[in-house]
């Protein structure tokens, strides 16, 4: 049975379905709601409601916009003939706090998982290849994440789009800024080696 | 205190709340081990590649409540040809998921540990030939599990089977024809298939990737012994099913 009122424990149970909130932060996070001024709690209410109803996938890149097309998509002054291919929304901040890419994006919303059945028809790489075809690409940038799952969808989308005559580049791996050589792992290291360039 | 080392090949990972991951491991002297490396995610940690499936890995755990964590790893062999071809992913992958699958926790397999570091090893260096060196791998990992599928005689009556050759999952191995009656999933196979099925099981992994074998005949044993295991694994394995997108596709 439950302890608390039932619109309190409702609220409890709805917060302990998010990620990394266990039944006790729940708890206090729902006493907090309880403790905060209506107008607060109304406005966290609204964000939700609007952020689940607003908000959709661009029709050309598949990032999270509340338009039919994104800010990047729309952007006469960025070069839409340079696609930086990402895994998620999120990828694409990461890249725009660097100020160093001034094309356009396009979301996979996922990665290629061969140990989790995850295959190209599950993430959006038809849509990849859809905007190639018909409009002048110059460049595919793919910045996927260097892990086993990044690098196999890089390589399978390498594969696909090369014989179109596009130039397909990926991001480079190597050391992080500010960190050690002695305690860089092999595979890191050898890439960083691999792709070392001229002073 | 309850720190321990091991040697292991990471199987698979999840991803786990803001940047750790659990990571499973075919340890050589404590079966699977599920473990907690903690900030893994992060560009600066200090496991970097250490913990990627393939890895070959020396680790130091400490032994948690629930799930251990990963406080050391060195590589041994990053496997580093493994990840740079999409077929050798495509292919190692399949074998790190049935791995995966049969390993049991806590409970030491080196013939399964020795056999896994083989088979990555093998194709490692091959580019021809992967999808038999699976079908050898599957094999040789039902045998060591004790499912080697009796192929000399009948696997009921035990008289050399004639001509018309069944082979039957539920009696486990070859079946004559009279016998076949017994197993109404009993599917036809070609003795030419046996024959290869057989030495497939007697050849060492690295002897495998040399074969060269008709496509027909791989073509039917492919399907007859993802069958098997699935039999005998009791679930389909996800690895196979988009098998034949990343391969086929291009």
């Amino acid at each position: 049975m439950s302890y608390y009122a039932g619109p309190v424990a409702n609220l409890i149970e709805e917060l302990s379905k998010l990620p990394g909130v266990g039944p006790k932060t729940a708890q206090r996070l729902a006493f907090y709601i309880l403790k905060t001024a209506p107008d607060d709690a109304k406005k966290l209410a609204r964000a939700i409601d609007e952020v689940k109803d607003k908000i959709r996938f661009c029709e050309i890149c598949f990032n999270v916009t509340d338009q039919t097309t994104c800010e990047f998509c729309r952007n006469a002054n960025r070069d839409h003939s340079v696609i930086c291919v990402v895994e998620e929304p999120r990828d694409i901040v990461a890249l725009e706090k660097t100020g160093e890419f001034k094309g356009v994006y396009h979301v996979l919303q996922g990665s290629i998982s061969p140990i989790d059945g995850i295959g190209p028809d599950d993430i959006r790489v038809k849509e990849l290849l859809r905007r190639l075809s018909g409009n002048e690409i110059r460049e595919i940038i793919i910045a996927t994440n260097p892990n086993i799952e990044g690098e196999a969808t890089a390589m399978y989308l390498a594969k696909l789009i090369k014989p179109l005559g596009v130039k397909v580049s990926r991001i480079a791996s190597g050391l992080p800024v500010g960190g050690d050589l002695e305690y860089a792992d092999e595979v890191t290291l050898g890439r960083a080696l691999e792709g070392r360039r001229e002073m | 205190m309850s720190l321990y080392k091991t040697k292991g090949i990471v199987l698979r990972t999840h991803k786990l709340g803001e940047a750790d991951r659990i990571i499973t491991i075919l340890t050589n002297n404590y079966g699977k081990v599920s473990a907690v490396a903690k900030g893994i995610r992060k560009t600066k940690s200090k496991f970097g590649s250490r913990l990627e499936p393939f890895t070959h890995v020396d680790l130091v755990l400490y032994r948690g409540r629930s799930l251990d964590i990963v406080t050391q790893a060195e590589i041994i062999n990053s496997f580093s040809s493994i990840r740079d071809d999409l077929d050798r992913i495509t292919y190692g992958s399949a074998m790190l998921d049935l791995v995966n699958k049969v390993s049991v926790e806590n409970e030491r397999d080196i013939s399964l540990f020795n056999l896994l570091l083989k088979g990555l090893d093998v194709i490692s260096q091959s580019s021809r030939n992967l999808r038999l060196l699976l079908i050898a791998f599957d094999i040789k990992l039902m045998a060591i599990s004790g499912y080697m599928p009796k192929l000399d005689y009948c696997a009921v009556c035990k008289k050399r089977a004639g001509a018309k050759l069944k082979l039957s999952f539920e009696q486990g191995g070859i079946v004559c024809n009279k016998c076949s009656a017994l197993d109404r999933n009993s599917i036809f196979v070609t003795p030419a298939a046996i024959e290869t099925l057989s030495k497939l099981i007697r050849l060492p992994l690295s002897d495998v990737a040399e074969l060269d074998i008709m496509a027909r005949i791989e073509d039917e044993l492919y399907l007859l012994v993802q069958d098997y295991v699935s039999y005998y694994i009791q679930t389909t394995l996800k690895s196979r099913e988009c098998l034949s997108q990343l391969i086929h596709s291009h």
